[in-house]
């Protein structure tokens, strides 16, 4: 926009002074063309200037009836008024009066006596500055409109002083009160959602640090409607003379009509409109990512398809809109199962990549997808399978009328049952075919191998359950001999499950399996406190205490509350808790070495004993040894075992047992069965021992009757020179 | 005191003068007799109500007037009167006041006689 040009354009002035001040600036004012409004006083000049409007005011702060500064102030609130360029004469001397109508409202000044001559060029100068000025706001308010109408703000960000100075649309676009803005960095930061906050900060940082400019969409609370907005920032550099970063200025962006409607065209392209469930499009997308997860970790992950049976009679008996409901109930449901499947399922945590997120697709029709993102093993999804199976089977009130269905799954398990979307989609097809074949209402896997496996293992593990619950496990001790004195100084717990079709099933057979579904927990508790129970009634018998081990595994160690469960078993048994030891593999504290140093610290605040078992087999580090606070290790039957073949061995064990010794440990040695191992361990200073030599694993009675028999070995023979 | 017209004050009143309008000295002139009795019988009554904001603009008023026309001591003596007035000083204000009009009365007539040559 042009300035319009002063000289030609016919100026009227409001001139308010007294009498003779008004004759002769007239004289002069006229004669450049200017038009005079005379006024002697300020009510007078109000009055004047409300019914004229004129261009321009010159004013002698010195009048009678209304001082000067009430005439400017006055003048100012006019509508008209604002703008207008106020020139005031006064005299030289009168710096208070010139700062007073600085204040007021004046524009410029001019001191007595005045050049009457130059006046007309000072009034030009200033109506061209004021034009200008005008221009200047026009332009200005365009902007401001542009800027409202566009939701736009602007701002500019000091890097060294971390100041912020936004314009009136960044307030508004952040949804702040009148009153407020923002200031800083960080003010602006806090206006952020929390979720995110930390990424913007980090994006920010990071391009300066690059000194690139950059953008950031993030979402914020506005204050003053609580509304959810999306705001969209864009940055550029600006470098100082050294050609370091000093300044970032950019607009923000309410784009929260944008972004709703991309989600809404998101929503639309990518789900199910009936249930709000992912389509099939999304799922190929979700499929995509776990793929290149599982890849990348070495992951297994499994795909559910599932259909309902008879579906199609609801829909006919009852009618589209019955069918929708029920579609819409089941997928409900199996929402649910998938939100649980973490808990039903998988023994290990899930990470929280997006390709590893389980996800419920409805493809179209009754038929519908589970992915789960990522499952220790397969009986995880048959777990699952199980659960929707019985959840999808419960009944339905669907407009008042009671509805049962089925579901027929067909499960396929990456990498074995295929290694893309296509051949795992089709596997997990042809699975539920089969399953329907063999009857509806099942699950079937695509592999018949998997599934056997699978359901075997299920099985096992579900008597396994039901064998801790209703505690049909039992606990037999094997004795630990003292090599100075022969007697009997402790005694190891050891679980065992005779099952009653199966018959006795090895320890190394259900452990790990107990270990991979969590169930070691409350086995590890049951055991810990059934074992301290039965030394305290032995004591309360008669029998001289002795200290009980029982073994701790990795998962009860990681996962559980270990130092709990030892002060439950102690108030549990009343056992003294020097009489309870805990033994801890050798690998399991090198794992997590810090946290193991802080759990056995706590233990042997609680008073109990911890020793650390099949001492020789990992990475056997005694330095390491030095910073535990333990009492004794257990060197594996391994070593003794081949005493007789393996000289090395015996090395091994004497330098195990001459360092522990240094480091005042006490050692046990494991798998003692021949009098020949047990010289050679005597002969090492070995301190103690277990093995079928002294007492194999016996039931609680009959260690109680072998005890009481129990006749300390003759120690003669057992040394050998 | 001497009274004597600042002749460069008169001149350059004259020279603001727009061809074929009134004379302007003489108009000065005018306003500069015909408002001193006003503005010296405010003074006056002001000052014996003590109401010295009003003795102040009045004074203002005389001393632009005075100046406009070169009569410059009498300018200096309203001067004097406004400033006394701004701090306050009734007893200056009542003194200064009392001499103004001898003055003024003198300046009347060089500026009649200046008048006279002039024409």
């Amino acid at each position: 926009m042009d300035v319009p040009d002063t000289e030609a354009v016919c100026l009227t002035v409001l001139h308010v002074d007294d009498a003779s001040g008004l004759a002769m600036a007239e004289e002069v004012l006229v004669r450049a063309g200017i038009r005079v409004l005379p006024a002697t006083n300020g009510i007078e000049a109000v009055e004047v200037f409300r019914a004229h409007v004129p261009d321009f005011v010159i004013i002698n702060t010195t009048l009678s009836d209304k001082d000067g500064l009430d005439c400017i102030e006055a003048i100012r609130s006019l509508n008209n008024g604002k703008h207008v360029p106020i020139l005031i004469t006064t005299e030289v001397d009168d710096v208070t009066s010139i700062s007073q109508a600085y204040r007021s409202g004046a524009t410029d000044f001019l001191t007595k006596p005045l050049n009457f001559l130059a006046l007309p060029y000072r009034v030009r100068y200033m109506m061209r500055t004021k034009l200008s000025s005008d221009v200047l706001r026009a332009t200005e308010e365009k902007l401001g409109d542009a800027q409202r109408i566009a939701r736009l703000g602007h701002w500019d960000w000091n890097l060294q002083t971390q100041g912020m100075t936004c314009s009136v649309g960044c307030g508004r676009v952040l949804g702040l009160e009148e009153s407020s803005c923002v200031q800083s960095w960080q003010a602006l930061l806090d206006c952020i959602e929390e979720s995110d906050r930390h990424n913007v900060r980090l994006l920010a940082e990071e391009a300066i640090e690059r000194q690139e400019p950059f953008n950031i969409e993030f979402s914020i609370r506005a204050n003053v409607d609580e509304s959810l907005r999306r705001i969209r920032l864009e940055a550029e550099l600006k470098f100082a003379n050294m050609g370091e970063c000093a300044y970032v200025h950019g607009t923000i962006q309410d784009i929260t009509e944008r972004a709703n409607t991309e989600k809404q065209i998101h929503n639309l392209a990518y789900y199910d409109l009936v249930t709000g469930l992912p389509n099939r499009a999304q799922l190929n997308q979700q499929l995509h990512y776990t793929l290149q997860t599982a890849a990348r970790n070495d992951n297994k992950f499994a795909l559910l398809f599932l259909d309902l049976d008879h579906f199609k009679q609801v829909n006919d008996t009852l009618g589209h809109d019955a069918g929708d409901e029920l579609l819409k109930q089941v997928s409900s449901r199996l929402t649910s199962v998938i939100r649980e499947a973490d808990i039903i399922s998988t023994s290990t945590p899930r990470t929280e990549e997006l390709g590893s997120q389980h996800t419920v697709a409805r493809l179209g029709g009754d038929e519908f997808v589970v992915l789960l993102g990522q499952i220790a093993r397969p009986e995880d999804a048959a777990r699952v399978a199980e659960r929707i199976g019985h959840k999808i089977g419960e009944r339905y009130d669907i407009n008042g009328h009671d509805v049962a269905v089925t579901t027929t799954i067909g499960i396929s398990v990456y990498p074995s049952d295929g290694d893309n979307s296509e051949s795992l989609m089709k596997s997990a097809d042809v699975a539920m075919y089969h399953a329907k074949e063999s009857g509806r209402n099942g699950y079937q896997f695509y592999s018949r191998d998997i599934h056997e496996k699978a359901l075997a293992r299920f099985s096992v593990e579900n008597e396994l359950k039901k064998a801790i619950e209703d505690e049909d496990l039992t606990i037999v001790y094997q004795p630990k001999i003292c090599f100075t004195t022969g007697s009997v100084v402790g005694v190891e717990a050891l679980v065992r499950w005779d099952h009653a079709q199966s018959g006795f099933i090895k320890p190394n057979d259900f452990i790990p399996l107990a270990e991979e579904t969590g169930l070691i927990l409350p086995l590890g508790r049951w055991v810990m406190r059934t074992a301290a129970k039965q030394m305290q009634d032995w004591v309360d018998e008669g029998m001289t205490p002795l200290a009980i081990a029982v073994n701790c595994s990795s998962v009860q160690f990681k996962r559980g509350d270990m130092l709990k469960d030892i002060k439950d078993a102690l108030v549990f048994s009343k056992l003294d808790p020097k009489c309870l030891e805990i033994e801890i593999t050798e690998s399991l504290l090198m794992d997590e070495f810090e946290e193991s140093c802080q759990l056995l610290q706590g233990m042997k605040e609680l008073g109990v004993q911890v020793s650390i078992d099949d001492f020789g087999t990992g990475f056997s580090s005694l330095s390491y040894l030095k910073s535990l606070p333990v009492d004794k290790i257990k060197i594996d039957s391994s070593f003794v075992e081949n005493f007789n073949t393996d000289a090395g061995d015996v090395a091994i064990v004497s330098a195990i047992i001459t360092l522990s010794h240094h480091m005042n440990l006490s050692v046990v040695a494991e798998g003692v069965e021949t009098e020949e191992q047990f010289a050679v361990l005597r002969n090492l200073k070995c301190n103690e021992g277990q093995g079928y030599l002294f007492g194999k694993p016996m039931e609680a009675g009959v260690f109680r009757d072998w005890i009481a028999e129990f006749r300390a070995p003759d120690l003669k023979y057992a040394s050998v020179g | 005191m001497s009274s004597n017209l600042d002749p460069h004050a008169l001149q350059a009143l004259a020279g603001l003068q727009r061809a074929g309008m009134p004379n302007l000295v003489a108009r000065a002139i005018d306003i500069f007799k015909t408002e001193w009795p006003i503005s010296k019988a405010t003074i006056e009554e002001a000052l014996s109500e003590k109401d010295l904001k009003t003795v102040r603009f009045a004074a203002h008023t005389l001393k632009s007037n005075s100046a406009h026309v070169g009569a410059t001591v009498l300018a200096d003596l309203c001067a004097k009167l406004e400033f006394a007035a701004r701090d306050e000083n009734c007893a200056l204000c009542a003194v200064l006041a009392e001499s103004l009009n001898e003055l003024f009365n003198r300046y009347c007539v060089e500026l009649d006689m200046y008048m006279k040559n002039a024409a």
